[in-house]
């Protein structure tokens, strides 16, 4: 097959996040990688509280493993090592947390210079209400005590990579945070069991934290000394301690595990390139913080020389996103950049570029949108 | 494309045999662990595509080391760091469920165990591995949801995929064997 597939096209640079819309279907999802199944939630469900499980993004490194209900998973390292299943797991407490998970990769195809990966735009990303037992609880039950030599819990999914020179993916987080309220092990997610797709029978929620430490199809929990060895706790998932210039290659000592998300906001409606009727229309969206609840979103239609307060709906808190909203009124023929920009309870605000890293994580930078103003 | 200040200035563009070559080296090495998309929507140089190619050969791609350069300038041209944004193909909610749903065996249920690993060791181990945990060449088959799927899975091993070839002879007791030896606990875990 003789074929030269140069894809010169439009100049559309991935950065401006200027992508033309593509009309799609209601329920439905975005294929960033169809094997194995990495597909993003379309832009336009960040406009409410919780994103619908049927359209929730769906992650994984490997795809997800054959369903088991009756798979079991081991908490190692305590005075008394346990098994358990989901009947075992209706012996504990039952929680319920509304929390964000994101990939930490969301957003990365806008990062310039690119890096490579998966180059989602917004999708990657959902907020859902997660229940189950506390983790603390668990490690309780099997005896693991505040030991200030066992600092680090590790975590395996059942999922396996393709071939054995691929690495697994194997997770740690430090005690303290498996030992917080938060912390959960989840076997539901809006309120009906996870199902494969999103890590059932059970999987992490660490609300604040970013998704590759809500680590899915749980099999294993080990409290140990050390962080997890390999390449996804010591390689992948680190950010360097300080932002570095684009390009640069950074040392594994010089970087720090992947957490906390920073603040953002993401635009759901309009969408871009859509066209307004003159007169009042509105600006929709969510935005959330890793470590703090949102104190203000702003929202402007110069390109930033005005803000304007938007509204904000819902609870909200740290890891936790609320819808904001915000009406204007527009004049026939204009051409409209609108601009999002969240701040935090702690004073983080999204910054106008996002700080460039050599994966891509956490890119944060307002998100920009473009209207038209039919005449 | 203006080559680099970095790059040779004697280098000479790629041949369209070389493109095509190094096309087929592409589809041989890249889609085994993950489709082709995954390769489509990168926006990276040259040099980028050299340290990705040389993490996914240390993971198991075969890619013959001589062959990398060329890969890495083809991918490099054909998916240009100003080219247009990859954009998605969408799924319905149901499809993207469907694709991992268990189906119900069957005609493929009850198969035999024994007769089934017989029939991996002479028709799969080579490319999926001495206990089916993948190779370059074919990825795990432990705890895969292809394993749930049994009529599917029967017609990909009729037909092939990639470079898997169709194995066309094989019958539907020879999957249901093949599927009960994958499901057993005799694979090692």
């Amino acid at each position: 097959m003789r074929r030269r597939q140069i894809l010169s096209g439009s100049a559309t640079l991935a950065g401006s996040g200027a992508v033309a819309t593509v009309a799609r279907a209601a329920g439905s999802l975005l294929v960033q990688l169809g094997t194995p199944q990495d597909l993003g939630t379309p832009i336009s469900y960040f406009d409410r509280l919780i994103t619908p499980t049927s359209v929730f993004f769906v992650r994984s490194h490997f795809g997800a493993p054959a369903f088991n209900a009756d798979r079991k998973f081991s908490i190692e390292g305590g005075s008394n090592p346990i098994e358990l299943g989901l009947e075992d797991l209706r012996k504990f407490k039952r929680v319920s947390r509304t929390a964000v998970l994101q990939c930490a990769g969301n957003s990365r195809g806008l990062q310039t210079p690119h890096v490579p990966g998966l180059q989602w735009e917004h999708g990657a990303m959902g907020q859902a209400q997660w229940s189950g037992v506390r983790l603390a609880d668990l490690l309780e039950a099997a005896g693991v005590s505040a030991d200030p030599a066992l600092c680090h819990v590790q975590l395996q999914g059942a999922d396996r990579p393709q071939a054995p020179a691929v690495p697994a993916f194997i997770r740690s987080i430090p005690l303290a945070k498996a030992m917080e309220a938060n912390t959960l092990v989840a076997t539901h997610m809006n309120g009906a069991p996870l199902t494969a797709a999103h890590g059932g029978p059970f999987r992490l929620v660490i609300p604040g934290w970013s998704g590759q430490n809500w680590v899915k199809w749980l099999r294993l929990v080990r409290v140990q000394k050390n962080e997890a060895e390999g390449f996804y706790q010591r390689t992948g998932y680190r950010l360097p301690k300080s932002p570095v210039k684009p390009g640069t290659v950074v040392k594994p000592e010089d970087t720090i595990p992947v957490t906390l998300m920073p603040v953002r906001s993401v635009i759901a409606s309009p969408a871009e390139g859509t066209k307004w009727k003159k007169g009042e229309n509105e600006i929709k969206g969510v935005a959330f913080s890793g470590e703090a609840g949102i104190a203000r979103v702003e929202i402007s239609i110069d390109d930033g020389a005005n803000w304007a307060l938007a509204k904000l709906q819902g609870s909200g808190g740290p890891g936790v996103w609320e819808v904001f909203k915000h009406k204007v009124s527009v004049q026939a023929g204009s051409s409209l950049k609108i601009l999002a920009r969240a701040t935090d309870t702690n004073g983080q605000q999204q910054p106008r570029e996002a700080v460039w890293n050599p994966s891509g994580y956490f890119w944060n930078a307002w998100h920009t949108v473009t209207v038209k103003v039919s005449t | 494309m203006q080559p680099s200040p970095k790059e040779s200035v004697a280098e000479m563009p790629l041949t369209q045999q070389e493109h095509d070559d190094a096309e087929i080296q592409v589809a041989a090495a890249c889609t085994t662990c993950h489709g082709r998309d995954l390769v489509a929507q990168q926006r990276i140089t040259r040099k980028q595509w050299g340290t990705v190619i040389k993490k996914m050969t240390t993971w198991g791609a075969p890619l013959d080391p001589s062959a990398a350069e060329v890969v890495a300038r083809h991918l490099a041209e054909i998916y240009a760091v100003n080219a247009a944004t990859f954009v998605p193909q969408s799924i319905s909610a149901e499809a993207a469920t469907m694709m991992l749903a268990p189906m119900a065996d069957g005609v493929f249920g009850h198969g035999d165990v024994v007769a089934g690993e017989l029939g991996y060791r002479s028709l799969c181990m080579a490319c999926h591995g001495e206990s089916g945990q993948g190779s370059g060449l074919g990825p795990s088959l432990v705890d895969n949801p292809a394993l749930f799927r049994a009529p599917e899975f029967f017609k990909l091993v009729r037909a092939g995929k990639g470079r898997m070839p169709g194995f066309g002879g094989v019958r539907k007791r020879n999957v249901a064997d093949l599927v009960a030896y994958l499901r057993s606990a005799s694979i090692a875990r």
